[in-house]
């Protein structure tokens, strides 16, 4: 994860703003473009799909070194970035070096170097899996790792340029060290495919044309020994021998074989060349065959030998053979003379970056009587690579990676990339084979005919393959059977009719919800019904209670529903009251309003009544304001005089109001009368006169019977919390009976007994009804 | 300062003032009850004020509706009147005066008692659909249960044992249900109690 | 004449308004609406007599008169108090409130305390008593169906609704169970007062009845 500098946030690795406050992140990796894989910062290539890290155009470096390891049209090795230790190394071989002193810094040397001290003196021999083996990165060898046909190529002590066979051809002029990407070379070499690694194509160094007249005098040039030239180079020997060097009997492949060389290397020994044409290998040897040899047919460089025509600046590109840039792209060259080597894959004194940073300008290389030819085809003056064409001698033993590529496929001399460039075609239709190109490598490469059509198809977008088109069809899904369509049955009328309905009521417009209109016919039925419940309900129970009550005017009798009952709080409340003195304060809550009054007025009118016969003294008191009025109201009727009660008043706040008015008596009440309808007040009053008084102080209640059930819970013996309570008109009737008066309350039981009756009667009918007969609407 | 005047000083006063008091309560004989009068007169005084802001919050909202010409300006306009005509008796001849007891008696009784009787027929109603809406052992448990105590509420005559039924019903297991509901209630307001007191709460408080 | 309209003239008004109420069972109607707001509208100014008269002028001031000081502080306060009224500077009446809030917790949580934890766990308690039991109708039966009526409703208050997946099965067996039972206690609690509160609505209407027909039979003369 990368943490923000600017905020903190962790963001996923690779990215490059923060997620959270868009700041730019530090590059701590290069994510791929193809596979997005996380790359060192460093690296141009990236290490999963070698897919390119670094833009084409980033920059004049990047473009030199791209010009210098662009791939051949339509096939290309991956680059491996060059290692510090490898520019290093061709940075020292760049500098000038003295006579007989070995470049500093050259990775082959090293090579060599650590080759020598183990097998100094070895013979070389034909090791072809010594050729194959993987040729690691130059910073990866070790002694042990030196392949044996590098570790036969000996120390490398003197001059730009190695020792070469003593077969090789004329010595040659190996190009200016800085035109020779030696690591390069190298590096192309190892590369994924080992094939291609095993069979690192010399590079024009090797098997290019050389100028006797150009080349260095033998005395200059020393051709690798021997020993050091492995199997693969050494058979691409007969290349060497038609190059139309001054020292002809010299095969091109010891000219490709000569190490680099300045102007002022170091003259060859011709006494070495006799050593190393005796100790060559046959291949080798019969690369100084006669001239008619060298006339066969060379087999064209493969598709890693060619490279794209390409300026002379680039020249020291690290795949593309030097001999094919003069011969693809290069100007051709002024005079055999000024053609030269451009260097030997075997010249450590020529590291490539020095000739990449140099920039010399390239030397001419001698050109062969093959390449002749093909120039003789162009236009002087036409930058147009010439092939090789000439064939390889029949006797000479090509590797087996180069027979492979020379075989040419149907298709692919059209397909050739080189096909596009003037001069070519004719050249490779008529003298060379036609490389084994792979058609997936030839589809890629662009088609330069105007007039065919390109290859179509859909683009990639995504992976590996992005913007490529056509390459991998997209394959065509087969409908499964069951999906293949609707049945081949003829629908019946009524499927017909249900789908043309269902597609009317689709088309037709929603209507919300909200604005969708109930039907009024429903509507109206459903609140007819349940007015007419509602009148039917007020009607017999207004009936029951106005035919009781209207009984004793109508019929002149009293009906008898009830008949009195004596309660058990009836009973204490007048045990309560009769226990006053005379003086006694009693403090009377007032504490129900005008629409309770019709009920308890019933009940408190005895009461108070009692309690005032008793000589008590009043204390009237409330905790709500129409209270007050009522025990005015009240009291009016009740009181004889005025000066039988105190009119405290109303206090406001509930509990505290309650408490206050308990406080507000001279001295402790002998009675707690509390009147009210609700539990609330009844609690209050029970609470905080037990809080503050304790069981001594009586407490009786009069109330509405829906205070009953409340005031059970105190009214328990054990409780001890209120002495007696009477409620609605059974209580009042109870206590006017006691009281052997009876008042308004008993004429009204009968009617209240009425309504009761009837109200029974009604639920237990609506209960039946409702739980045997489910309405519209109504869920199971 | 904003917040010690707002937050912190109301804290202050509820807390002193209700330690004080619930003191008062718990330490009758250290004198501490005196204190918890007067903080309770205290607070009936300013109850009083409470009373007169809502009344004259009521008065607001019908003298808008009056002067916009909203719905029910009529109404508002009736309203108004009769405050204004029942506010003048009490406050100037008291309670027991004639012109209160007569507008008492033949106005707020009449009215107030309609409202309440209408609650009959409401609750009758409710109690008709009652199967209607939800069945099972519990809603016929209770219509079993409100038979019963309608029943022997008044003393039928040759139906004395239905008014022991109810006798029964309201003091065993009606009261049983009562006294677990009072002790329910009277545990929360003990914990809301001491919250308010310790300024774990604060009603009082915008913060 | 004049004194018979002079007695009727109040229970006629009475009885109009009575009327005008109970057309309520008909349906919804202005009259229903103005009989309404004219009880509200009179409620609210006895309310705002009684409260000046009785309070203020019954209460304050004598206190003012006799010890202003027994009395500056809740005046004081109750000023700050009206300037709820006024949402930009009701953060004023917060003082008032919150000693009314303090006062008022603290009488509630002794009363709560005293007057009804104490004395109703004592009485639940002595339920069981010989006392009680001999007192009770069916004894022991009724004395356990107390007992076991109060804890079971009071559990089921104080527990039910709670997910308590991390208590044992056995207790949290023992607790639904207990919730069931007093659930059932509730429902005749419930019923009782249910049934209660019809009585006292119906005692209304019968006295509210009665008092249409006495005036017309005074009317009538009967």
């Amino acid at each position: 994860m990368i943490h923000c500098p600017n905020c903190g946030t962790a963001n996923r690795k690779g990215s490059r703003f923060c997620n959270e406050c868009g700041k730019s992140l530090p590059s701590t990796g290069m994510r791929c473009p193809m596979c997005d894989t996380i790359n060192p910062v460093g690296n141009v290539y990236c290490q999963q799909c070698n897919a390119r890290l670094v833009p084409m155009s980033s920059g004049p470096e990047d473009e030199e070194a791209e010009e210098t390891t662009s791939p051949i049209k339509g096939f290309s090795l991956p680059t491996i970035p060059l290692d510090e230790t490898a520019e290093e190394e061709e940075e020292e071989a760049a500098e000038p070096t003295g006579e007989g002193e070995a470049p500093p810094g050259d990775w082959l040397d090293d090579l060599r170097g650590s080759a020598d001290e183990q097998d100094e003196g070895s013979e070389e021999g034909e090791e072809g899996e010594d050729e194959r083996a993987v040729i690691a990165e130059e910073e990866d060898l070790e002694p042990a790792d030196i392949p044996d046909w590098l570790s036969e190529l000996g120390p490398v002590t003197e001059g730009p340029q190695a020792p070469v066979d003593v077969d090789a051809g004329p010595e040659e002029e190996g190009p200016a060290p800085e035109e020779v990407p030696e690591g390069d070379l190298l590096e192309a070499a190892s590369a994924e495919e080992a094939d291609v690694t095993e069979r690192v194509p010399p590079s024009a160094q090797d098997i290019g044309p050389s100028d006797d007249e150009e080349a260095p005098s033998s005395e200059e040039i020393r051709p690798p020994e021997p020993a050091e030239i492995p199997d693969w180079l050494r058979e691409l020997g007969p290349a060497m021998e038609e190059t139309p060097s001054p020292a002809e009997d010299e095969p091109p492949m010891d000219q490709a074989l000569r190490t680099e060389e300045s102007e002022d290397a170091p003259p060859q020994q011709p006494e070495a060349e006799d050593r190393d044409r005796e100790e060559a290998p046959a291949w080798l040897r019969e690369l100084s065959l006669p001239d008619e040899e060298e006339k066969a047919p060379r087999p064209g460089p493969t598709a890693a030998e060619r490279e794209p025509s390409v300026d002379e600046a680039e020249a020291t590109a690290i795949e593309i053979p030097d001999w094919l840039k003069d011969v693809e792209g290069g100007q051709p060259p002024e005079s055999p003379e000024e053609l030269t080597t451009e260097g030997d894959v075997f010249a450590p004194e020529e590291p490539a970056e020095e000739a990449q940073e140099e920039e010399p300008p390239p030397k001419p290389v001698a050109i062969p009587s093959w390449l002749k030819e093909a120039e003789g085809e162009e236009a002087p003056g036409e930058e147009t690579p010439v092939p090789f064409t000439e064939p390889l001698p029949e006797a000479m033993e090509t590797p087996d990676w180069l027979t492979e590529l020379m075989k040419p496929t149907p298709g692919e001399e059209e397909a050739s990339p080189f096909e596009a460039e003037p001069g070519m075609g004719e050249a490779w239709e008529t003298d060379l084979e036609r490389a084994d190109i792979p058609s997936w490598v030839q589809e890629l490469r662009p088609s330069q005919d105007k007039d065919e059509e390109p290859v179509r198809g859909p683009m990639e977008t995504e992976g590996l393959l992005k913007g490529l088109r056509g390459l991998i069809p997209a394959a065509t899904i087969g409908v499964p059977t069951a999906f293949e369509g609707p049945s081949r049955a003829q629908p019946s009328e009524a499927s017909l009719a249900r789908a043309e309905l269902f597609q009317s009521l689709l088309g037709q417009p929603a209507i919300p919800p909200a604005e969708r209109p109930i039907p009024e016919e429903r509507e109206r039925k459903r609140g007819f019904a349940s007015a007419v419940e509602r009148w039917l309900v007020a009607a017999i129970l207004a009936f029951a209670v106005l035919s009781i009550l209207l009984a004793p005017v109508m019929t002149g009798q009293t009906p008898r529903l009830t008949q009195p009952l004596m309660t058990s709080g009836a009973a204490a409340v007048r045990n309560a009251v009769d226990g006053l003195d005379a003086g006694d304060q009693v403090l009377v809550a007032f504490d129900y309003g005008p629409p309770e009054a019709d009920e308890l007025n019933a009940a408190a009118r005895p009461v108070l009544t009692h309690v005032l016969e008793r000589g008590a003294r009043l204390s009237i008191v409330s905790t709500r304001p129409d209270g007050s009025l009522m025990a005015g109201a009240v009291m009016a009727d009740v009181a004889s005089s005025r000066d039988q009660y105190a009119l405290i008043g109303y206090r406001p706040g509930a509990a505290a109001a309650v408490s206050q008015l308990l406080a507000v008596t001279d001295s402790e009440p002998a009675l707690i009368l509390v009147l009210t309808s609700r539990p609330m007040p009844l609690r209050l009053w029970i609470e905080q006169a037990y809080a503050r008084y304790g069981d001594g102080l009586p407490l009786i209640a009069v109330g509405s019977a829906a205070l009953e059930p409340v005031a059970s819970p105190y009214l328990d013996a054990n409780a001890g919390q209120l002495r007696g309570a009477i409620h609605g008109y059974k209580g009042a009737a109870s206590y006017e009976a006691l009281r052997g008066s009876l008042g308004s309350a008993a004429g009204r039981l009968d009617a209240l007994a009425a309504g009761h009756i009837v109200i029974v009667i009604l639920i237990v009918l609506g209960a039946l009804i409702h739980a045997l007969v489910r309405t519209e609407g109504e869920k199971p | 300062m904003r917040r010690i005047i707002r937050k912190w000083i109301p804290i202050f006063i509820a807390t002193t003032s209700g330690l004080l008091a619930l003191a008062g309560y718990l330490f009758p004989d250290t004198g501490l009850s005196v204190y918890r009068d007067r903080l309770v007169e205290w607070a009936v005084i300013i109850g009083a004020f409470a009373l007169i802001l809502g009344v004259f919050n009521v008065l607001r909202v019908h003298g808008q509706r009056i002067l916009e010409s909203g719905k029910g300006q009529v109404y508002s306009v009736v309203l108004l009147v009769a405050a204004l005509v029942s506010f003048v008796p009490p406050l100037v001849y008291g309670p027991t005066d004639s012109l209160t007891r007569g507008m008492v008696d033949y106005v707020i009784t009449p009215l107030g008692g309609a409202l309440a009787a209408l609650v009959v027929f409401t609750l009758t109603l409710s109690a008709v659909r009652m199967l209607r809406h939800r069945r099972g052992p519990s809603s016929l448990l209770f219509i079993v249960v409100v038979i019963l105590t309608l029943l022997g509420t008044t003393p039928l005559r040759g139906f004395e044992w239905l008014s022991e039924i109810r006798s029964w019903l309201v003091g065993v297991p009606g009261m049983a249900g009562v006294r677990g509901l009072l002790l329910g209630v009277a545990l929360g307001t003990v914990i809301t109690g001491i919250r308010v007191l310790l300024g774990s709460e604060r009603p009082h408080s915008e913060f | 004449m004049t004194s018979l309209l002079s007695q009727l003239a109040g229970p006629i008004i009475g009885a109009i308004l009575t009327l005008l109420v109970l057309s309520y069972l008909i349906g919804d109607n202005p009259l229903y609406r103005l009989a309404l707001h004219i009880f509200v509208g009179v409620l609210i100014g006895t309310s705002l007599a009684i409260a000046i008269r009785e309070v203020l002028l019954g209460m304050a001031l004598p206190g003012l008169l006799s010890n202003p000081l027994s009395v500056v502080v809740p005046l004081v306060l109750g000023i700050l108090l009206l300037f709820k009224g006024f949402p930009e500077q009701a953060y004023i009446g917060n003082f008032s409130v919150a000693y009314l809030i303090g006062v008022g917790t603290a009488v509630a949580l002794g009363g709560a305390l005293l007057g009804t934890l104490a004395p109703q766990v004592r009485a639940t308690e002595e339920a069981l008593s010989p006392t009680s039991l001999s007192a009770l109708r069916f004894g022991l039966l009724d004395g356990l169906m107390i007992v076991v009526g109060t804890v079971c409703t009071l559990v089921t208050f104080t527990f039910v609704g709670r997910d308590r997946q991390t208590e044992g099965f056995t207790w949290r067996s023992i607790v639904q169970g207990a919730a069931w039972v007093g659930r059932l206690f509730l429902i005749v609690a419930f019923g009782v007062a249910f049934a209660g509160a019809l009585t006292a609505s119906l005692s209304i209407f019968v006295g509210r009845t009665e008092q249409l027909i006495d005036l017309a039979l005074r009317a009538l003369g009967l």
